[in-house]
């Protein structure tokens, strides 16, 4: 008689763990980090290291402080995903203490406070990114100035300060600028006769990255393609239907897709699935949801850029959502 | 013609688990009869079946050893002839898991010797009640691992009225190709078995649900041989999940079987091509089930083959018949990696539920990794077949809410696995659906006897109050009909009874 070890069905091989995800998730943004440095200068890299620092550090604290284990939390990367996303959704040259702020908000509030991995109802990167910007408005909305940073090489003078009359140039992004051009009652034609937004270019280049880190997902199964779909289906849809009505006030859909947080926002931020809706038809929803809100904030809200808001709002709606989505089990009528 | 026609309907969530091309055929031969036969006496939940033998009784092949004591439930047959050398209890694969059930133990002689025959019982001229006795008298059950009385079943498709007969052919988890070497090699039993089954229902419509990488030509051959020539085949994707009873029915008539009924309730019977060629051999040729395909396979064998085996073959006379364990040998699965059980040890029998017997390496059955919070991706929703929420399934399982658990429909869950694999926390939820099963039937049983409880006590309570009111009505009709008695009648009456009062009570007076 020969004895065997015996283990509870389902035998054979097991999913990719957790930390494999987020492994993932972290190469996915390669990409985007990478273009980033590039376009924003070495602020990025500064904003990385600050949040990743402090979101080990947090998360270290607070797994003591509730008698957790610290290995297999602080190993399956999902903090190092909130730190990355807050560094990449941060202007760069901060006041360092923002980042640190923003980052330790984030992990001690948004994820801990409700019960750690797995229980936040809030994106823990956004929750932190509408912290700031409610907190110290000035210091978030002070990005290098588009110029510069489309020409890269500035910006890293700029850093090392060599012939430099000044220690940087600040502007508006490329859809605070059409904003603000738009307040004055400028048509986008006239905006475009001068040259189009600046940093535009900056814009298309880092959301391009960013899809390319979304399309990495798609393919290996770690993001389910309803929540991006209709994140960008919806942003796109309601851009188009204004552009109809008034082209020369409301911008393009592929302007509103290749600017701001959009492909970053609609691949990694409205994707944590922690945060977002669980069912089929919710993760529609949802993602609609926050196609929406961001279309209405950028154009008509008080915000350049609304993703934060915009999944914020959703994530509060996501129980409602679960709640009347509930797919059919097989067998039962349609109306139960 | 049989028609051959790819499936209209598809089926939801499952997994890939096979290759989509068909794979190399496995040597098919007869396992050798082994020394010692383990026969035990339970093989679903409920009643052991009671011993017809006694401890050094000489028992022959076909010879029925022990039955129970319902009408339709399926007698157990010696598998070779021998002695009875025991009747004990020892540890049995069941459903539920290894449980230590009543086995008859028989050392086998070598000569194999066997009952005659009954005489056909072709439902062409016999009765139904004879059939079903027969199928019953013979032990067909489910040999598809359900191993439900196939009489019982009958007795209800019969009772149903249905006009569909579904043979499952789709054998969807790996390393599972016991019903495969059935089709290749043995088609005209399944053929023979169908038609006598859809005679005895009454000519149903018979469908087919073939998995698509498998040959249909024998298949076709045979069913055109006997006569059925209205037969549909219907090619099922290779994908886990597809041969589940339910599923399949809906893969093939893209109906859906409603929540807590039955496939008759759709006027449909589904059987495995298995139990159906097992039914043929008992009604046409008077053969009682004593063997059944078992694939034996898996990287911790030096050999793999679909064998013939009789019922009752420990585990241990299989892989020696495979050439043995190989160094990479660590798990011993009864079925599939899905559902399939692990074995203790090689000394457990094959029973009439075992379809595969599977040597899996160290590489294949990794140790489950530490337990991670549930991040809610959403995989398990992605892949459950019968559109269930396990992330949320699981939440109300940990927090014991059966309200919610009912409510999300936990009794449609088959225990697929599905979830279970795809999880990137590694929670085990299959355990914890079958746990939270349990729950939940004990607490709706509780609800049911509370309720069961107040009804009683509330007719009570009516009870009584209808006796008070009738007893205020009869006093006061009383004093009604006093008041209208005439007073001198009245008096007359009174006087009577002080003397009648005086005097004992006659015998038998109130």
């Amino acid at each position: 008689m020969t004895a065997f070890a015996t283990t509870p069905a389902p035998h054979g091989p097991r999913a990719r763990p957790v930390g494999w995800v987020m492994t993932q998730v972290l190469l996915a943004l390669v990409p985007g980090a990478l273009t980033a440095l590039v376009v924003r200068g070495p602020g990025v890299a500064v904003n990385l290291a600050l949040c990743l620092g402090t979101a080990y550090l947090c998360e270290a604290g607070a797994l003591g402080l509730r008698k957790r284990p610290l290995g297999p939390t602080l190993r399956d990367g999902s903090v190092a995903v909130t730190g990355v996303l807050i560094a990449l959704a941060l202007p760069p040259w901060l006041p360092w203490a923002l980042p640190v702020l923003g980052t330790a908000f984030a992990v001690l509030f948004a994820k801990h406070l409700y019960g750690g991995l797995g229980q936040n109802p809030f994106n823990p990167a956004m929750a932190a990114y509408a912290f700031l910007l409610v907190s110290f408005p000035v210091a978030m909305t002070r990005w290098p100035a588009a110029a510069m940073a489309w020409d890269g090489a500035l910006a890293w003078k700029a850093w090392i300060g060599a012939d430099m009359a000044w220690d940087g140039l600040t502007g508006a992004t490329p859809l605070g600028h059409v904003r603000t051009q738009l307040a004055l009652t400028h048509t986008l034609s006239e905006i475009a006769e001068q040259g189009g937004p600046p940093g535009a270019g900056a814009g298309l280049l880092l959301n391009l990255a960013y899809g390319m880190g979304g399309l990495y997902l798609l393919a290996r199964g770690i993001v389910n393609w309803r929540i991006p779909l209709s994140v960008l289906g919806v942003l796109a849809l309601c851009a188009f239907s204004f552009q109809v009505i008034d082209a020369d006030r409301y911008p393009s859909a592929l302007f509103h897709l290749t600017q701001g947080a959009a492909l970053l926002g609609a691949f990694f931020i409205a994707t944590d699935p922690v945060s977002a809706s669980t069912t089929p038809r919710g993760r529609l929803i949802y993602g609609a949801g926050i196609g929406g809100l961001v279309y209405l904030i950028r154009t008509f809200g008080a915000y350049p850029d609304g993703f934060a808001f915009a999944v914020l709002l959703m994530n509060l709606a996501v129980p409602l959502i679960d709640r009347l989505t509930i797919p059919r089990p097989y067998g039962t009528p349609d109306d139960a | 013609m049989v028609r051959v026609e790819p499936a209209r309907y598809g089926l939801r969530g499952g997994l890939a688990l096979q290759p989509s091309l068909p794979e190399p055929a496995l040597p098919f031969g007869e396992a050798p009869v082994p020394p010692l036969l383990i026969l035990p006496l339970q093989s679903r939940g409920g009643e052991a079946a009671l011993p017809q033998v006694q401890v050094g009784e000489r028992v022959l092949r076909g010879q029925c050893i022990a039955r129970l004591a319902g009408p339709w439930d399926a007698a157990l047959h010696a598998s070779s002839s021998g002695t009875v050398i025991a009747i004990e209890p020892r540890p049995v694969a069941l459903h539920a898991g290894i449980l230590t059930a009543p086995c008859i133990l028989i050392r086998t002689d070598g000569a194999d010797s066997a009952l005659p025959h009954l005489p056909p019982c072709d439902p062409a001229v016999m009765d139904r009640m004879a059939v079903l006795q027969r199928l019953a008298e013979a032990g067909v059950v489910g040999l598809g691992g359900a191993v439900f009385s196939t009489a019982a079943k009958l007795a209800c498709a019969v009772a149903a009225e249905v006009d569909t007969l579904i043979l499952n052919a789709a054998e969807c988890e790996p390393h599972i190709r016991c019903d495969e070497a059935l089709l290749t090699h043995q088609a005209e039993r399944i053929a023979l078995g169908a038609r006598a089954i859809a005679t005895f229902l009454g000519k149903p419509q018979v469908l087919i649900g073939l998995k698509e990488t498998l040959d249909s030509a024998p298949l076709v051959a045979a069913l055109t041989a006997v006569g059925l020539y209205d037969a549909r085949i219907v090619q099922v994707p290779a994908r886990y999940t597809a041969g589940a009873e339910d599923l399949l029915i809906r893969l093939l008539t893209g109906r859906e079987v409603p929540r807590g009924a039955l496939p008759t309730a759709l006027g449909c019977v589904c059987l495995n091509v298995a139990t159906i060629a097992a039914a043929g051999d008992a009604l046409l040729c008077g053969e009682p089930l004593t063997s059944r395909i078992v694939t034996v396979s898996g990287p911790g064998l030096a050999g793999a083959a679909n064998l013939v085996v009789r019922l009752g073959t420990p585990a241990a006379d299989l892989t020696a018949a495979c050439g043995g364990y190989t160094a990479q040998a660590s798990q011993l699965i009864l079925g599939g990696p899905m559902m399939g059980l692990a074995l203790p040890d090689d000394a457990l029998p094959v029973t009439k539920a075992s379809q595969a017997l599977w040597v899996a390496s160290a590489a294949q059955c990794q140790p489950p990794r530490p337990v991670q919070p549930c991040i809610r991706c959403g995989a398990c929703v992605e892949v459950c077949p019968v559109r269930l929420l396990p992330q949320q399934l699981h939440a109300y399982a940990r927090s014991g809410d059966t309200a919610a658990l009912a409510a999300h429909a936990l009794d449609v869950c088959i225990e697929c696995g599905c979830c279970d694999v795809v999880c990137p926390s590694q929670i085990p939820l299959v355990q914890t659906f079958r746990a939270a099963k349990t729950e939940l039937a004990h607490a709706q049983g509780q609800d049911h006897r509370a309720a069961w409880l107040k009804g009683r006590f509330e007719a009570r309570e009516a009870r009584l109050e209808q006796l008070k009111i009738q007893r205020e009505n009869r006093y006061q009709s009383a004093r009604d009909q006093l008041r209208r008695e005439d007073p001198r009648a009245r008096l007359a009456r009174l006087k009577a009874r002080r003397q009648t009062a005086g005097t004992p009570p006659k015998e038998g007076a109130p």
